[in-house]
């Protein structure tokens, strides 16, 4: 083959290989930006419940789907949309419908560790994405049921994120 | 200046043309490499529109610039026949086993055949990956390895990576790759291809069990 063919050959393929380029980098923004969650929210363990709040800094109106998982075991889904007014005084959100509450089931007594994960669709709910929302809530379950929070050195509830 | 430097041609300087054919494989080999794992995955088929068509094309103005006519490429009649006669035994064979195979696994839904009618658009489908397998990548593997075994299992390797991650079609399509690479090399007709490969294709797709190939899907498609 002459070098002019040969010349525009090697142009093409470094054509097509930045075209190939910007279209994969394109694809990555735009799949980090859609598919992963930003959410702020925290959680604890009250006497007989997992509680927190949890915002989606994306749409702070939107009320957030929640599942709780304890030990690792899937417990429970629900919609945080409940009272709390403590995340508006500490600016987290403008409105104080985000809290969350799930009932602890009846569970062995002794050390359990809780996580609370806010749930991010995307692709018309095709595709779902889990952020755990603050820190694994670890508690203790005394003989009665009652759950006694075992803190760790993180921010406490109200603010924390 | 050296007298030798003045008399090469500036592109000879910067690639050779095994160079350059290696370099076009593998330049066609991401493409599909990037539709299959990268866009038909997170950009949904419009926008795999895009890698595919720019390998077209350049496939397209690589033959165009090498004065590669329709009929150096196998989109011709006169060797049909041959070309036939050499592919049947192995695609016969082939279609034996996937029959066999699967009604002994209890895997056949042969029905479904007549009742998609997507199958209608199966011969061009083969029929366009045996023009960028062979009719490329086969031809360029040529130019780098020369005709035979080194070039044929090249040409197969490549077409059966485009398979991955489904593990049973990796190995059938990297013997499928070697048979019809190799009568390309001895009969180059594309015609003749697309016919094997839409009978073993449709066959192995609806006799063997479904568990075993996952719809024939392929790419990052197959783990979703």
């Amino acid at each position: 083959m002459d070098s002019a063919p040969r010349s525009k050959l090697v142009q093409l393929l470094i054509a097509k290989s930045v075209i190939e380029i910007i279209l994969v980098a394109g694809l990555a923004v735009g799949f980090f930006l859609m598919t992963f969650p930003h959410f702020e929210g925290w959680g604890e363990a009250t006497p007989h419940a997992i509680e927190g709040w949890v915002v989606s800094q994306q749409h702070p109106e939107q009320k957030v789907e929640v599942q709780l998982f304890i030990d690792d075991r899937f417990i429970s889904s629900g919609v945080a949309d409940r009272s709390r007014p403590d995340i508006v005084i500490a600016g987290k959100s403008k409105d104080e419908w985000h809290g969350f509450s799930f009932e602890i089931p009846v569970l062995n007594q002794g050390y359990h560790v809780a996580r609370a994960y806010a749930v991010h669709s995307t692709l018309k709910g095709s595709r779902k994405t889990l952020q755990m929302i603050g820190d694994p809530i670890r508690f203790d379950l005394d003989a009665e049921g009652r759950a006694r929070w075992l803190r760790t050195n993180s921010p406490k509830a109200t603010g924390g994120s | 200046m050296d007298q030798s430097e003045i008399n090469i041609p500036r592109a000879e300087k910067i690639i050779g043309e095994r160079s350059l054919a290696t370099w076009e494989i593998i330049s066609v080999f991401i493409s599909f490499l990037i539709t299959e794992w990268i866009v038909l995955a997170l950009g949904g088929k419009f926008l795999a529109a895009i890698p595919v068509a720019a390998a077209f094309a350049y496939i397209l103005v690589s033959h165009r610039l090498r004065g590669e006519t329709p009929r150096d490429l196998g989109f011709r009649m006169d060797n049909f026949v041959p070309a036939l006669w050499l592919v049947a035994i192995p695609t016969i064979g082939a279609l034996a086993c996937f029959l066999l195979i699967g009604w002994s696994a209890g895997g056949w839904r042969l029905d479904l055949l007549w009742s998609r009618p997507r199958y209608l658009l199966l011969p061009l489908w083969a029929l366009a990956q045996q023009y960028v397998t062979q009719g490329f990548i086969n031809r360029r593997a040529q130019t780098v390895l020369g005709r035979g075994w080194k070039s044929v299992l090249v040409t197969a390797s490549i077409f059966a990576l485009l398979h991955m991650p489904n593990l049973n079609l990796v190995w059938l399509t990297f013997i499928g790759g070697i048979v019809w690479a190799a009568t390309y090399q001895l009969r180059p007709n594309l015609f003749a291809l697309a016919i094997s490969h839409t009978l073993t294709s449709m066959i192995l797709a609806r006799a063997l069990p479904n568990i075993w190939v996952n719809s024939m899907r392929v790419g990052l498609k197959y783990f979703l």
